[in-house]
């Protein structure tokens, strides 16, 4: 098993741990963390398996720092809209993901 | 050996993804996501790809993490209301998932196409020495142009979401409450991320390094310095808008005013492919750090929320 | 000079130009941008027609080392409409955000980098590039929603954000595991080079669902109506005729590309299936909705539904059922953006005039509001597929096709999507007739009235000269 190989894999896994949190936390915070990770596992797939019994692949590289980028705002914007939303009703859930 | 470090490495990111999930306070799952950001920085090191360790350290743990360490910080509560009852399937299919992914993996088929051979190949004329820059600023520049139009994108929201509210804010927590340690350790530091910034910033035309890792570096100087409650805000205000979108006028400038020339869009004149791409870098930087730190500074702040 | 830079460099100069000087008359700059915009896009379309398709290659590196832009008769059309109902929202919104001071000033930049990413999207020859860019639409879709600032706005940017970062990074894990696969990101090339594996048919699937998310189809469009109906007019116009459409298009793209021999049969029915669901509930939720814009936000959800019958009308039938798809998908997407948009602008107005958004405060208001209602009319004519309209052409085509390839129960799903559709439309119309009502309401604008109607109009027109767009889309370089 090469690294890459080995990486990838983990990848997988972080994507599946990070999902099973998407689906069954409401909180909107927590589902941030969980697109921060799932981003990184997929990430982690996108380099792993391109460089995997390869040469090291600079373009995935790039990719990924353009993915890193694009996750960063993702992030901050939904912070600031879930803080506004937090300030005007006081609630860390959307309203109709009540139990 | 290397295995074994590998082999810790992969465990070390699951646990801390485990911790970023289960742990039932807020707060300590942030923390574990900073621990989980510098695993993974280091990884990128074992995957050969530097660029990617010094953005995710940068960027993905350090800037995210003050983001979100921030947000948490305006939280009454830090404990969540228990998650939802029905777990199996949703676990069966994260399983199933996964499990579907490593097997595909084994059944890659032989790529016909070898990219970074073409990189090798086209490196001479892209005008740097170094291919991730040039996959991201000559090769594939256009992605790049896009994705600082998507930073831009979150900056304006966050515009408009605070317009009007900010300022109410920032007069009403106007008197000064600085820690004498940390302002007179920033104003020594401050001079120092900015020489790093550049530094990184320049380094990358033949190394690791370039606009984004820069431009993260730089954001969180400011950002530090706002902590330290030197109040830069105030001073950027006017120049916030032509700061923010500085980067990016240049760069669609000298991506449209070759066309003029009969060229095609975002190419870069051979001679000076060099200089151009380290220009187009520089107000790159700038304005990256700039939006990045706007994107933590035009957070919604202290307010109460009110109760229903 | 070549035009196909221009489409991309125009929205992106004018969202620099109205984020750094918003003291000038915004909005008039604004549609000065938008009908350079058209008429390229139209010039364009004209080239295309003349020459066919073309190709560009950004920076002068050609695939796959740099990014190729496509401009084939599905692309200029696409860009066409884009800018046509672009050009049209943006004159409604100069007028319909007078009552909106602060709202105004963010909503002309987030305007044009939507536009921006559209143009971006239709043009995209390369799967990364197709990311960033459904990226910078979603995200400044999401702003759009969230102009207004108050909490139910929020709320329906979050849930939408949240449902399309999810698709979003559904779509790049399937990105990844076809770079890795085949080492390039180029569609043309990945479209000769795709073969029947386990990891190319899971790299689909991925891509599948997290298009099909962000497309808003049953059952995972539970986003859309909150983000669609709760947003200002213009910006619901915009959402509901065109940004949906986006990542539907990269789904047509992507099947149609990988051909039938990828894609099992069985999927293309469960696609199917999943869109005759959300005629039906998409539908049934409209008709009982109480308030108006969510009403015809529902009707988005149903409308979507007819745009998956491509899927088991063209994979694995005969090739003359598949162009028969092909080209009533693509003429039902054109005409339901116009009418959809129309439809948008008049409830809009309505809800503007009368102040109040149920279904029922529209009681009377046909005589007070006769031009607004008379556009929601025409644009529910296409809507529902009655002829003379795209809509109904669209439909006709749609039910030839599923009768040459012997789908009978597709032509029943047309037939009952057509009968529950009526039945929302004549909701709203028999309440708006009422006699006794006398609903007190503000003045409006004509312009807005204008806008609304000469939409419908379009989407009625392309039932007489469906001709001219269904022509470009068969032209030999298409990708069936």
């Amino acid at each position: 098993m090469t690294t890459d190989f080995w990486f990838a894999c983990i990848g997988a896994v972080l994507i599946a741990m990070a999902l099973f949190t998407f689906i069954r936390h409401t909180h909107l915070l927590r589902r941030i963390l969980a697109f921060n990770i799932m981003g990184s596992g997929v990430f982690l797939i996108l380099v792993g398996l391109a460089q995997h019994q390869r040469q090291t692949d600079p373009v995935p590289q790039a990719l990924v720092l353009t993915g890193i980028v694009v996750a960063v705002a993702a992030t901050a914007l939904a912070l600031i809209i879930f803080r506004r939303f937090y300030q005007l009703s006081g609630r860390t859930e959307l309203d109709e993901d009540q139990q | 050996m290397q295995f074994a470090f590998d082999s810790m490495l992969g465990l070390g990111l699951l646990a801390c993804a485990a911790g970023v999930f289960w742990s039932r306070d807020l707060f300590r799952s942030v923390v574990m996501f900073i621990a989980f950001g510098l695993l993974l920085a280091l990884t990128w090191v074992r995957l050969e790809a530097p660029d990617l360790a010094l953005a995710e350290a940068a960027i993905g743990a350090g800037l995210t993490g003050v983001l979100l360490l921030d947000a948490i910080g305006h939280l009454r509560q830090h404990n969540e209301h228990s998650p939802r009852n029905h777990w199996l399937l949703p676990l069966l299919c994260c399983i199933a998932l996964a499990l579907l992914l490593i097997l595909s993996f084994n059944a890659r088929p032989e790529a016909s196409i070898s990219l970074p051979q073409l990189v090798a190949e086209s490196l001479p004329e892209s005008g740097v020495e170094h291919p991730i820059t040039a996959v991201l600023l000559n090769f594939r520049s256009y992605d790049t142009l896009l994705e600082i139009a998507v930073l831009l994108v979150a900056a304006v929201v966050a515009m408009a979401l605070n317009d009007g509210l900010a300022a109410a804010a920032r007069t009403s927590t106007e008197q000064s409450n600085r820690d004498p340690v940390l302002a007179g350790f920033t104003s020594r530091l401050a001079p120092v991320i900015l020489l790093v910034a550049i530094y990184v910033l320049w380094a990358g035309s033949y190394m690791p390094g370039g606009a984004f890792q820069g431009g993260a570096i730089l954001a969180a100087g400011l950002v530090l310095l706002k902590l330290a409650d030197f109040h830069i805000e105030r001073y950027a205000e006017s120049l916030l808008r032509l700061g923010l979108a500085f980067g990016f006028l240049v760069f669609l400038a000298v991506a449209t005013s070759v066309m003029i020339g009969g060229r095609p869009f975002l190419t870069y004149p051979e001679a000076f492919a060099g200089q151009f791409i380290l220009f187009i870098e520089a107000v790159l930087t700038f304005s990256i750090g700039l939006i990045l730190f706007s994107l933590f500074n035009q957070s919604p702040g202290q307010e109460v929320p009110h109760d229903n | 000079m070549n035009l196909i830079p221009l489409l991309l460099v125009i929205p992106l100069a004018w969202a620099l130009l109205s984020l750094l000087l918003p003291r000038l008359p915004i909005g008039l700059l604004a549609l000065a941008g938008i009908v350079l915009q058209l008429g390229t896009a139209a010039m364009l379309w004209n080239n295309v027609q003349v020459h066919g398709a073309s190709s560009y290659a950004i920076g002068d590196w050609v695939a796959p080392l740099g990014i190729t832009l496509v401009a084939d008769g599905l692309t200029v059309t696409l860009l066409a409409m884009t800018a046509l109902i672009a050009v049209v929202c943006a004159f409604y919104a100069i007028f319909y955000l007078r009552a909106y001071e602060k709202e105004r000033r963010y909503f002309w930049p987030l305007f044009w980098f939507l536009l921006a990413a559209l143009n971006g999207i239709w043009l995209a020859g390369d799967l990364f590039n197709l990311y960033v860019g459904l990226e910078l639409l979603t995200l400044s879709a999401v702003g759009m929603v969230t102009l207004s600032g108050e909490r139910h706005a929020l709320a329906a940017g979050l849930r939408y954000l949240y449902a399309a970062l999810l698709g979003s990074l559904a779509y790049l894990l399937g990105v990844a595991l076809l770079y890795g696969a085949y080492g390039t990101l180029d569609l043309g090339q990945l479209s000769s080079l795709l073969d029947a594996n386990l990891m190319t048919q899971l790299a689909l699937a991925l891509m599948t669902f997290g298009l099909l998310m962000k497309t808003a189809v049953f059952p995972l469009h539970s986003w859309l109506p909150p983000a669609h109906g709760g947003a200002l007019a213009p910006v619901s116009a915009i959402l509901s005729a065109l940004v949906v459409k986006s990542s539907f298009y990269i789904l047509a793209r992507l099947w149609m590309d990988a051909g039938d021999a990828l894609m099992p049969v069985s999927a293309a029915q469960l696609l199917g299936t999943l869109g005759a669901l959300a005629i039906i509930w998409g539908g049934w939720q409209a008709f009982r909705q109480s308030e108006i814009k969510m009403l015809v936000a529902y009707s988005t959800v149903a409308q979507l539904g007819y745009l998956m019958l491509l899927f088991p009308l063209a994979i694995g039938q005969s090739q003359q059922s598949a162009v028969l798809a092909w080209q009533g998908t693509m003429l039902h997407l054109l005409s339901h953006g116009f009418a959809k948009a129309a439809m948008f602008l008049a409830v809009g107005t309505l809800v503007l005039a009368v102040g109040k958004k149920r279904v029922v405060d529209m009681a009377g208001i046909s005589a007070k509001m006769p031009l607004a209602l008379f556009a929601f009319g025409l644009a529910s004519i296409s809507i529902m597929g009655l002829p003379p309209s795209g809509g109904f052409n669209a439909k006709w085509l749609l039910m030839q096709s599923a009768i040459q390839s012997g789908q009978w129960h597709w032509v029943a799903v047309l037939l009952v999507g057509s009968l529950i559709t009526a039945s929302y439309v004549f909701r709203v119309f028999s309440v708006s007739f009422q006699k006794d009502a006398d609903p007190q309401i503000r003045s409006t604008h004509p312009a807005l009235d204008l806008s609304a109607l000469l939409l419908a109009a379009i989407a009625i027109a392309l039932g007489f000269a469906a001709a001219i767009p269904v022509e470009l889309l068969t032209l030999p370089e298409d990708m069936l």
